[in-house]
């Protein structure tokens, strides 16, 4: 069931009515909506949930009871099981083992998400950081909330079980009823009108780039990095939006990545629940930076060639994971996550920062290893060779039809661009990127949203284009 | 209290954009309608038309645009003195949608002849991601619920509605960019044989390198079985034949593949299959115009001649 759909609408609705009345047991109702919501996507998926809960919540128990790391880290290794299979058996197997592709196997929702909720739980019980929670339905929701399952974010036991808790004591709030509106408002604009455009240019050349030209290719992959932006932080304002609306306080994921003046930084801005646990399960346990600087400098690379893995069983991300590990080595090395100061500094560092992400989501992007270095190879040798041409209206048609768009759709998709990049300087100087839309006068807030509301309809993408990047993993 | 007077403006305000949205939603539908309807994909409106019009005994030609330019109805109707509708659609390659949307105008001693391209056969286009060429066919969760037996729920209006923004998409990917396509793809240079009045000298691009190895995919061969079965217990007869094409234009046109994939058609389709994949297929671009699939006009006349041909060998055969 995806967001943007007429049965999630209805469902949401449904469950708001309940749950922002005062209704008692609302924690039941949120289990229900999230039972509901989970078997949409088929029931094979759901028994992987409920087994995973069941086994979880039951060592969870024995956990805190327990504290053998023996019989800890046979559990750990337990709970990550149907992960591994769903995600990696079937690359495993071929890549590795050079046998025949499995097919025909269908990776449950979300679950790389619930998995990392669990696992994390579990590490936090065995640390003593949180009690083992005995309410099954309470640590249900945990896994399974609705509002956050399909593609995270990744929530801790810590904050979340806390919340579900004391979920029944709940009351309305205006203010963040309609504060979780505007993001929800906000998330839809990114993710139909920005994401989905961006998409329809970007397929063909990563698909075929060997046809495309190099300048062709460097636009491709400038789309693609702010694509992958709209697309998982549109997802996930909405989340934050419909889990404050239901009286749920989520993590926010992202926080202006593409304002990062060094890689380490974006890594503390982009997908924030993801980066905070790869930092607190893998990198720490391995020693974090609390080792000699060789180590620490393993450690690093380690955890973030498993976070490339963990987005999916392929070379393109291991190599993309990779990757970031060595530069955030780099600049560690070199001094160049240090704080900046001076104008030119900031702009330097800023640039150069957004040269190496938008080259790293070329591998990210690429079908394959040798694609996504033919990409690079073609943008270094070709691009300067295709700006010269760009001398008529008949050379730059031609170069929108290899981005396979229409003009006016170009033209779409760079106004979409332009409200992407608004957002994004209000999320970064103001920290809300539902600032815009927190205007006093009742006049200029409803003039906005009627207007976003139009401008969504009209130049909005939906359909297969509308599906989100981030709900594969 | 307060809070409770609170819950109810809030779900007013709520309430309010959504009627917004839904509003917005119908004058946007209302658009799209009227845009499409003077576009090419407001032909189909005639001809179906022309189907519900015209009695059985008729030869029927399906597929999309390598039949829209590939064959000439009307000259199909002169040759063979039997009345001919060119059925063909740009850039529409839901057959399977399609097959449904006709199915209910084919009566008893039609001719339907299946001119499908060869990526709705391929098991690779299931993968393939581009909205631009396929909207039905990749778009699984479209088309699997227009069936036979849901058919009589969706009119052709529904389809196109559902469709407009994929629709766009796949006209425009396929059309726009180059020059003087717009003035090709409307729906007044359709002719009421169906087909395509006019034809516009353009430069005809490289074709891409193979996309996909040439196999039959078990999904698409059920479903084309299933509605070959159905026209012909309406009493009709159906042909399958191939379409013009580019050598090398979406797979290798090696001939070891192109051989596996015939027999593989004629197993599954027995003696419907007409003609041999290499019949029409060139590696020179000057008998086609703007896609590898589409045959300017004289040699449309030609292939119009080799359809007859082979039909008509058939029916000989079947005496």
């Amino acid at each position: 069931m995806q967001f943007i759909s007429w049965q999630f609408i209805i469902l949401f609705a449904v469950a708001m009515i309940f749950l922002l009345s005062e209704v008692k047991a609302k924690k039941y109702i949120l289990a229900v909506c999230c039972f509901i919501f989970y078997i949409s996507s088929g029931i094979s998926g759901f028994v992987v949930l409920a087994l995973f809960t069941t086994v979880t919540y039951i060592f969870g128990v024995i956990t805190e009871k327990h504290k053998s790391k023996l019989t800890f880290f046979v559990m750990l290794v337990l709970a990550l099981c149907p992960l591994l299979f769903y995600k990696y058996a079937g690359f495993v197997v071929h890549e590795i083992f050079r046998m025949r592709e499995i097919t025909g196997v269908t990776v449950p929702i979300g679950i790389s998400f619930f998995t990392f909720s669990g696992v994390g739980y579990l590490v936090d019980v065995y640390k003593g950081k949180c009690g083992a929670e005995k309410n099954f339905i309470n640590y249900f929701i945990f896994l399974s909330l609705f509002t956050c399952i399909t593609s995270g974010p990744i929530n801790r036991s810590q904050s979340l079980l806390a919340q579900i808790k004391e979920y029944d004591r709940t009351k309305f709030c205006y203010d963040r009823c309609a504060e979780g509106f505007r993001y929800v408002l906000i998330g839809i604009l990114l993710k139909v009108l920005v994401s989905a455009r961006l998409a329809q240019a970007i397929t063909n050349p990563f698909n075929v780039p060997a046809q495309v030209s190099g300048l062709a290719l460097l636009i491709a992959s400038l789309f693609f990095t702010i694509q992958i932006f709209c697309d998982f932080c549109g997802y996930s304002y909405m989340a934050y939006g419909l889990s404050k609306i239901i009286g749920i306080d989520v993590v926010q994921n992202f926080k202006a990545p593409y304002f990062s003046l060094s890689v380490t930084e974006f890594w503390r801005r982009w997908h924030i629940s993801l980066s905070s646990w790869f930092r607190d399960y893998v990198y720490f346990p391995l020693g974090g930076s609390r080792c000699s600087k060789a180590r620490t400098c393993v450690n690093l690379v380690i955890t973030f060639t498993v976070s490339g893995l963990w987005h999916g069983a392929a070379w393109t991300y291991i190599t993309w994971g990779f990757m970031n590990g060595v530069i955030i080595v780099i600049e560690k090395l070199i001094g160049f996550n240090k704080e900046v100061s001076g104008r030119t500094r900031t702009i330097v560092h800023w640039m150069v920062t957004l040269l190496l992400t938008n080259t790293m989501w070329i591998f990210f992007r690429a079908a394959t290893l040798p694609d996504a270095i033919l990409i690079i190879r073609k943008i270094l040798t070709d691009t300067i060779h295709g700006l010269i041409r760009l001398r008529s209206m008949a050379s730059i048609l031609e170069l929108v039809s290899e981005l396979g768009v229409t003009a006016s759709g170009f033209v779409a998709t760079l106004v979409g661009i332009m409200i992407f990049v608004v957002f994004e300087i209000f999320a970064d100087r103001k920290d809300k990127p539902t600032y815009l839309l927190n205007s006093r006068k009742a006049v200029v807030r409803w003039t906005v949203y009627i207007a976003l509301i139009f401008v969504i309809l009209i130049f909005g993408v939906t359909g297969k284009a509308g599906e989100f990047i981030y709900a594969k993993f | 209290m307060q809070n409770s007077k609170n819950i109810w403006i809030f779900y007013g305000k709520i309430t309010l954009l959504f009627i917004l949205f839904v509003g917005g939603t119908y004058l946007c539908n209302l658009y799209t309608d009227s845009v499409y309807s003077k576009r090419h994909y407001g032909s189909i409106e005639d001809k179906l038309n022309t189907l519900k019009t015209t009695h059985g005994g008729r030869t029927i030609f399906v597929g999309g645009s390598s039949v829209l330019t590939g064959v000439n109805a009307e000259h199909y109707e002169k040759i063979s003195g039997e009345q001919s509708i060119n059925m063909g659609l740009h850039a529409a390659d839901i057959y399977d949608v399609y097959l449904s949307v006709i199915e209910p105008y084919i009566h008893q001693g039609d001719k339907v002849v299946l001119a499908l391209e060869y990526y709705p056969y391929n098991t690779a286009w299931n993968e393939y991601d581009d909205v631009g060429l396929i909207v039905g066919h990749e778009s699984k969760e479209y088309y699997k619920t227009i069936t036979l037996k849901h058919r009589p729920q969706y009119t052709y209006q529904q389809i196109l509605r559902s469709y407009a923004k994929v629709y766009e998409v796949a006209y425009s990917n396929l059309t726009e960019g180059i020059k003087g396509d717009e003035e090709a793809y409307l729906r007044d240079n359709i002719t009421k044989y169906g087909d395509l009045s006019i034809e516009i000298n353009m430069y005809h691009k490289n074709p891409y390198p193979y996309q996909y190895n040439l196999n039959l995919d078990k999904e698409a061969v059920k479903e084309i079985k299933r509605y070959i079965e159905h026209y012909e217990t309406l009493g009709a007869k159906v042909y399958i034949v191939f379409p013009p094409i580019y050598t090398d234009l979406d797979f290798e046109s090696d001939v070891d593949n192109i051989d596996s994939f015939y027999r593989q058609m004629r197993k599954n389709f027995g003696d419907r299959v007409l003609g041999y994949p290499t019949d029409w297929m060139f590696n020179t671009g000057d008998k086609f115009w703007d896609t590898g699939y589409h045959l300017i006009s004289s040699e449309s006349l030609r292939h119009t001649e080799y359809y007859y041909n082979l039909i008509k060998e058939a029916e000989n055969l079947n005496k």
